[in-house]
C-alpha cells in the first residue's frame, strides 16, 4: 500500500471502530499546488484524503477550536476524539499545544508520517509571472511539472519550489505519534535558508531594518499567518483589543510592524517554523525574517528548541536565576 | 447631500444618573450650530451614532421626543470603550451625533390604534421617547388606550423615575412599573414583566403591542403576547446589533438582507419570522 | 435577478479604434504626466496593481492579480474625519484624475457593484464617490481564463464591458479599445495613434473572447436566490466550512466585499477616523459588547459570506454580489473552494431541502 493508502484505511478504520470521531487531514483541491484542509466523520470521507507535497496547511491549528471547552459546558462534557495526520512540524505543534494546556493528550490520536517538505505556492508562481500556474503534476525523482496560463512547461526540482522552512527542516518525522505509516524520513541538518538568515543577521541594522520595512508593507492585515498558526489560539489577540488600544487596525508602517514584531515575540520559544503561516500570506510576504530569527536567538540564549518533547518545559515557560540577562539594557 | 459619516457637534447640557449602580446615565444634549437641530428631525424608534471625538461612535436609541424641542437626549449604559469615555464626560463638553438613523416606529399605522408598550431594562429608552411622543397635546387624541409595561430589577434601576411617577398621575394612560422582587417601600407590580403582562391582559384589538427589552424579557414575553392574541404583524419588536457606519453601507448589522441601521431597527415579528434566526 | 451577459454587442466600426501596444505604452506614459495611472505591474504574488509612471511596466499577460483594483475607489485606509481641540471635519479625498488600466472586465464589473453599495437608498457614500467620479476605467478583455475562473456563471463574460469606459483586447501586436462611455470616448478620441477599427478586427478580438469563455469552468448558481435559504439550517455549512481558519484573506481579494471599519485614534487633542476593510470572517465582526454573538461560528460565518453574495445581493443591489474571479479559491490557505460550496448547495436545494 501506499503511503497514501494506508492512511485512508487507517483513518477509516479509527473511525469505524470508535477510535476518534474526526479525523484532520488534506485532500486533493482544484487550485493547483494546494491541498485543502479536510476534517472526515466517515469512511467516504475517509477515503478523500491525501498526502503529498501539496500539505502545507498546519491542520495543529484546528485543534484548539475543535477540543475547546465551551461555555456553559457541564460537568460531564468531554472533549470529541480527533485523528489528526502529523507530518514532523505538525506533531511538534501538537507537542506545544499539548504542553500550552491547550489541548488534552488523550484527545488526539496522532498518525504520525515523515515529510519531504510542501511547496510554496509563491515560490512557484515566480516561475511563471506574469502568467498564473494552471496545473501541477508530481514527477518520479522529486520533479514536478508545472504548467502556465500562458502555455508553458516547466520541469522543476521539488527543492526550488519548497517553502523556506521546508528547506531548512530538522524535524521531518513526527516527535509524538500515537501510530505512523510510510518509512521514516532522513533526517538533515541546517538547510541553505539557515545560511540566508545567518548572512541577513550579519547585515548593518538600518539595512535590516529597511528591508524589514519594505517586506512588511505588503501586509494587508488580513490575519491569515495568524490563523494558520497552532500557536495563535487566543481567543482575542493583542491586535484587537481596544482596552488598551495597542496597535491601530490600519496598514500605516507602525502599524504593520508592531503587529508583526508582536506576533513574533509572542511565538518566541513556540514556534515551530512550520512554514504554515508563509504558505497562508496571500501576499507572498516572507515572515520567517523574523520568526526564524526569533527561534535562533531563542536556541542562543536559553538552549533548547521548541516543542520536540513533552516532558521538556519550554525555556520561556519557566526561568533559572543563572539565565542570560544581557539583553536588558539600560534605559 | 451632506456626508452621512459627519457628525453633528452637540454640547453635554445636563447630566442624569438614571440608576443606584450609575452606571447608566442621561446626556441631554444640544446643537452647537442652529441649523443642526432643525435637521435633525426624528421620530421615536429611531437611533443616532454618539461620538466621543478620538475614542470611537456607539450607537444609542434616541430618548427624547421630537416634540421636546432643539434639545436631545440619550440614555447611555457604561459597558464599553466609547461609553466608558462618555461617563467620564462632564456637563458642557462637546461630542458629535450622526442621525437620525434607523427607520423608527411606524407612526403612520399606529395612530387611532390603542398601544400597549412593554420594555424592560435599559432598554425602555426608545420606548420613553414613544410615550412622551404620545403624550404629548398635539398627538393624544391621534392615539387610542395607551398601557404600559415597564419594569426593572429593582426600584434603583428604573429609568426616568420623575417621568413614572407623573405617569401614575395621568388618566390618559395605564402605566404598570414593576420590579424583579419585592423591596421596602415598593408599592407597585412585582415580577416580571412577561408575568405582569399576562395580569393586565391588554386587548389585542385594534392594537399595537411595542417590545423592547433584553433577550431574555423579550423570549419570555413574545409568548404571552401570541395568546393574548397580539398577531405577529401587530407586533413591534427594536433590535440591537453591533453597528458601526449606521447606513447600511459597512455590512455588520444585517439579519439576512435587512440590515438594523436601516431597514430597522423597529421590524414586527412577522418580518424577522421570515428572516434567518440570526441576532 | 442576474441577467446573463452576452458578449459585448458589435460597435460601429468607427468606434472601436486600433491602438498598437507601442502607441498604448506611449499614450499611458503621456498619461501619467497629469494623471495617476493603475495598470498590473510584476509582483511575486504575479502581478498587482499599483500606480505606473513607466507604462513599459505595464504587464498585458498577467491573469489577474492576487488582490483587486477595488482600493481605487475604496482604499483599504482611508481617513474620513480629521480631529481637532474637539472639532471634527471632513476629509474629502481630492484625487487626481485616475485611470485604472487593464482592469479585468470581472473587476471592472465589481467596481459597478461597488456604485450600487456605496450610493443606494438615497444615502451616497461622498469619498467612494469622490473616487470613482475621477476614475476611466479601461478593462483588458481575457482570452485566457485563470485556474478558478467562473464569470460566466455568475452574468459575467470574459469581454463584459459594465462598468467600464473602455474595453480593450490584446489581439497580438495591437489592442482593440471600444469606448463604453463618453468619457471613455474622449480619452480614445484623444490618443495619439489610434485608428478606427475594421469589421474584421472586431470579430477577431470577439472570436477572441467566445473562445476564452469555452475554457471557462460553469458552476452551478441558484437561478432563485431565495432557496439558498432553505439551507440556512442545514448541516452542511459545518461540513463545508470544516477547514475555515476564520481569516480574512478570501474577503481582502474579493473585488466586491465592501464591509469596513470605522477606528478613532487620538493624541493630545488631534486625531483620526479611519475607515478599514473589515471581514465578516472574524468573530468580532458582530461581538456585542454584552458578549453576545449573532454568528458564534466559522460556520455561521462563512455562511454568511457565501450568502451575502448569492442571497442578500440580490436583494439589496439587485445582483449577486460575486463576479466569479475567483481570488477567494486562490487566496485560501485552507483550499476552501467556491465553486465546490455552490456545487454542494445546488445538491442540497435541488434534492428538496436542506441536506
Amino acid at each position: 500500500m501506499t503511503v497514501q493508502e494506508q492512511l485512508r484505511h487507517r483513518a477509516a478504520e479509527l473511525l469505524a471502530d470508535g477510535t476518534i470521531d474526526l479525523f484532520v487531514g488534506y485532500a486533493a483541491s482544484d487550485a493547483p499546488l494546494k491541498a485543502a484542509v479536510h476534517v472526515a466523520r466517515t469512511a467516504a470521507d475517509a477515503e478523500m484524503l491525501t498526502w503529498n507535497s501539496f500539505c502545507a496547511p498546519n491542520v495543529a491549528a484546528l485543534l484548539p477550536k475543535l477540543l475547546r471547552r465551551p461555555d456553559g459546558a457541564g460537568e460531564d462534557w468531554a472533549p470529541q476524539r480527533v485523528g489528526i495526520l502529523a507530518k514532523g512540524c505538525v506533531s511538534r505543534s501538537i507537542v506545544g499545544l499539548i504542553k500550552a494546556h491547550q489541548i488534552p493528550r488523550e484527545a488526539v490520536h496522532v498518525i504520525g508520517v515523515g515529510c519531504d517538505g510542501v511547496v510554496d505556492r509563491h515560490r512557484a508562481a515566480r516561475l511563471f509571472t506574469p502568467a498564473a500556474i494552471l496545473d501541477a503534476e508530481p514527477l518520479d525523482g522529486d520533479r514536478m511539472l508545472l504548467r502556465g496560463t500562458d502555455g508553458a512547461e516547466r520541469t522543476v526540482d521539488l527543492s526550488e519550489i519548497l517553502l523556506g522552512s521546508c528547506l531548512d527542516c530538522q524535524h521531518r518525522n513526527a516527535v509524538l505519534a500515537d501510530e505512523t505509516i510510510g518509512d521514516p524520513v532522513p533526517e538533515t541538518g541546517p538547510g541553505p535558508q539557515e545560511d540566508a538568515a545567518t548572512s541577513f543577521a550579519a547585515r548593518p541594522i538600518d539595512e535590516r531594518w529597511e528591508a524589514f520595512e519594505e517586506e512588511i508593507s505588503r501586509c494587508i492585515r488580513c490575519y491569515a499567518c495568524r490563523e494558520a498558526c497552532p500557536n495563535c489560539y487566543c481567543t482575542e489577540c493583542f491586535a484587537e483589543e481596544t482596552e488598551p488600544h495597542w496597535i491601530g487596525v490600519t496598514t500605516d508602517p507602525s502599524d504593520l510592524m508592531l503587529f508583526h514584531l508582536g506576533r513574533a515575540f509572542h511565538q518566541a520559544g513556540r514556534c515551530v517554523d512550520c512554514g504554515a503561516c508563509v504558505a497562508a500570506c496571500p501576499m507572498g510576504i516572507d515572515l520567517r525574517l523574523l520568526t526564524h530569527k526569533v527561534n535562533r536567538d531563542v536556541e542562543a540564549l536559553f538552549g533548547g528548541e521548541a516543542s520536540v518533547s513533552l516532558d521538556i518545559v519550554e525555556p520561556l515557560l519557566q526561568f533559572e536565576m543563572t539565565d542570560d540577562e544581557g539583553f536588558i539594557t539600560e534605559p | 447631500m451632506s456626508n452621512p459619516y459627519l457628525p453633528y457637534p452637540v454640547r453635554i447640557e445636563r447630566i442624569t444618573i438614571e440608576n443606584d449602580a450609575r452606571d447608566l446615565k442621561t446626556f441631554e444634549l444640544s446643537f452647537v450650530e442652529p441649523d443642526h437641530a432643525a435637521a435633525f428631525e426624528h421620530v421615536p424608534g429611531q437611533f443616532a451614532e454618539l461620538s466621543v471625538l478620538g475614542t470611537g461612535e456607539c450607537p444609542i436609541g434616541i430618548a427624547s421626543s421630537p416634540t421636546d424641542g432643539d434639545r436631545v437626549s440619550f440614555t447611555v449604559k457604561k459597558t464599553g470603550v466609547v461609553s466608558d469615555e462618555l461617563h467620564r464626560a462632564r456637563e458642557g463638553r462637546v461630542l458629535g451625533v450622526r442621525g437620525p438613523l434607523g427607520n423608527g416606529f411606524p407612526l403612520e399605522r399606529m395612530r387611532s390604534k390603542n398601544l400597549v408598550i412593554v420594555g424592560g431594562g435599559f432598554a425602555f429608552t426608545t420606548l420613553r421617547a414613544l410615550i412622551r411622543y404620545v403624550l404629548h397635546d398635539d398627538h393624544r387624541s391621534d392615539f387610542g388606550d395607551v398601557t404600559v409595561v415597564y419594569g426593572a430589577r429593582t426600584p434603583g434601576e428604573l429609568l426616568y423615575k420623575d417621568e413614572l411617577d407623573a405617569w401614575q398621575d395621568r388618566d390618559d394612560l395605564s402605566a404598570h412599573i414593576t420590579i424583579d422582587a419585592a423591596a421596602d417601600g415598593w408599592e407597585g407590580h412585582v415580577g416580571f414583566v412577561p408575568t405582569v403582562l399576562d395580569e393586565v391582559a391588554p386587548s389585542p384589538k385594534d392594537a399595537i403591542l411595542v417590545v423592547c427589552g433584553p433577550p431574555a424579557m423579550v423570549k419570555f414575553t413574545l409568548p404571552v403576547a401570541a395568546q393574548l392574541g397580539f398577531a405577529p404583524a401587530d407586533t413591534l419588536l427594536s433590535l440591537e446589533m453591533r453597528m458601526k457606519c449606521g447606513i447600511g453601507k459597512c455590512g455588520r448589522c444585517n439579519i439576512g438582507h435587512k440590515y438594523v441601521c436601516t431597514d430597522g431597527p423597529v421590524f414586527t415579528l412577522e418580518e424577522l419570522s421570515a428572516l434567518p434566526a440570526e441576532f | 435577478m442576474t441577467e446573463k451577459k452576452e458578449g459585448t454587442k458589435p460597435e460601429t466600426p468607427m468606434d472601436a479604434r486600433i491602438v498598437s501596444k507601442e502607441d498604448l505604452i506611449a499614450a499611458l506614459t503621456a498619461l501619467a504626466q497629469d494623471h495617476t495611472v493603475i495598470a498590473p505591474v510584476d509582483d511575486r504574488t504575479g502581478a498587482v496593481f499599483a500606480p505606473t509612471q513607466d507604462a513599459a511596466a505595464v504587464r498585458l499577460e498577467y491573469r489577474n492579480t492576487s488582490l483587486s483594483p477595488k482600493a481605487a475607489v475604496f482604499p483599504q485606509i482611508e481617513t474620513l474625519l480629521a480631529f481637532q481641540d474637539g472639532v471634527a471635519t471632513e476629509t474629502l479625498p481630492e484625487p487626481p484624475e485616475t485611470v485604472l488600466f487593464g482592469a479585468r472586465p470581472c473587476d471592472a464589473r465589481a467596481l459597478a457593484m461597488l456604485d450600487r453599495v456605496f450610493q443606494r437608498d438615497g444615502i451616497d457614500d461622498p469619498y467612494v464617490a469622490a473616487r470613482r467620479d475621477r476614475l476611466t476605467v479601461i478593462a483588458l478583455a481575457c482570452d485566457e481564463p485563470g485556474p478558478a475562473c467562473f464569470c460566466t456563471s455568475v452574468g459575467g463574460a470574459p469581454d463584459d464591458h459594465t462598468g467600464a469606459d473602455v474595453l480593450a483586447t490584446d489581439l497580438g501586436e495591437a489592442l482593440l479599445m471600444r469606448p463604453v462611455t463618453e468619457r471613455g470616448e474622449a480619452l480614445l478620441a484623444a490618443l495619439d495613434g489610434a485608428r478606427p477599427a475594421e469589421a474584421g478586427e472586431i470579430e477577431a478580438a470577439q472570436e477572441r473572447s467566445a473562445a476564452a469563455a469555452e475554457k471557462i469552468g460553469r458552476v452551478p448558481v441558484p437561478s432563485e436566490p431565495a432557496r439558498l435559504l432553505e439551507a440556512f439550517d442545514s448541516e452542511i455549512w459545518a461540513e463545508i466550512a470544516a477547514g475555515c481558519l476564520g481569516c480574512g484573506a478570501c474577503t481582502y481579494a474579493c473585488p466586491t466585499c465592501h464591509c469596513f471599519d470605522l477606528t478613532d485614534e487620538h493624541k493630545r487633542g488631534t486625531g483620526r477616523r479611519v475607515r478599514s476593510w473589515d471581514t465578516c470572517a472574524l468573530p468580532l465582526f458582530t461581538l456585542h459588547a454584552s458578549g453576545h454573538n449573532p454568528r458564534p461560528s466559522t460556520d455561521a460565518r462563512l455562511r454568511q459570506r457565501v450568502l451575502h453574495k448569492f442571497a442578500y445581493g440580490p436583494e439589496t443591489i439587485d445582483e449577486m454580489l460575486c463576479v466569479g474571479c475567483g481570488r477567494c479559491v486562490s487566496v485560501c490557505p485552507s483550499g476552501i473552494d467556491l465553486r465546490r460550496i455552490l456545487a454542494r448547495l445546488d445538491g442540497c436545494i435541488a434534492g428538496g431541502g436542506p441536506g
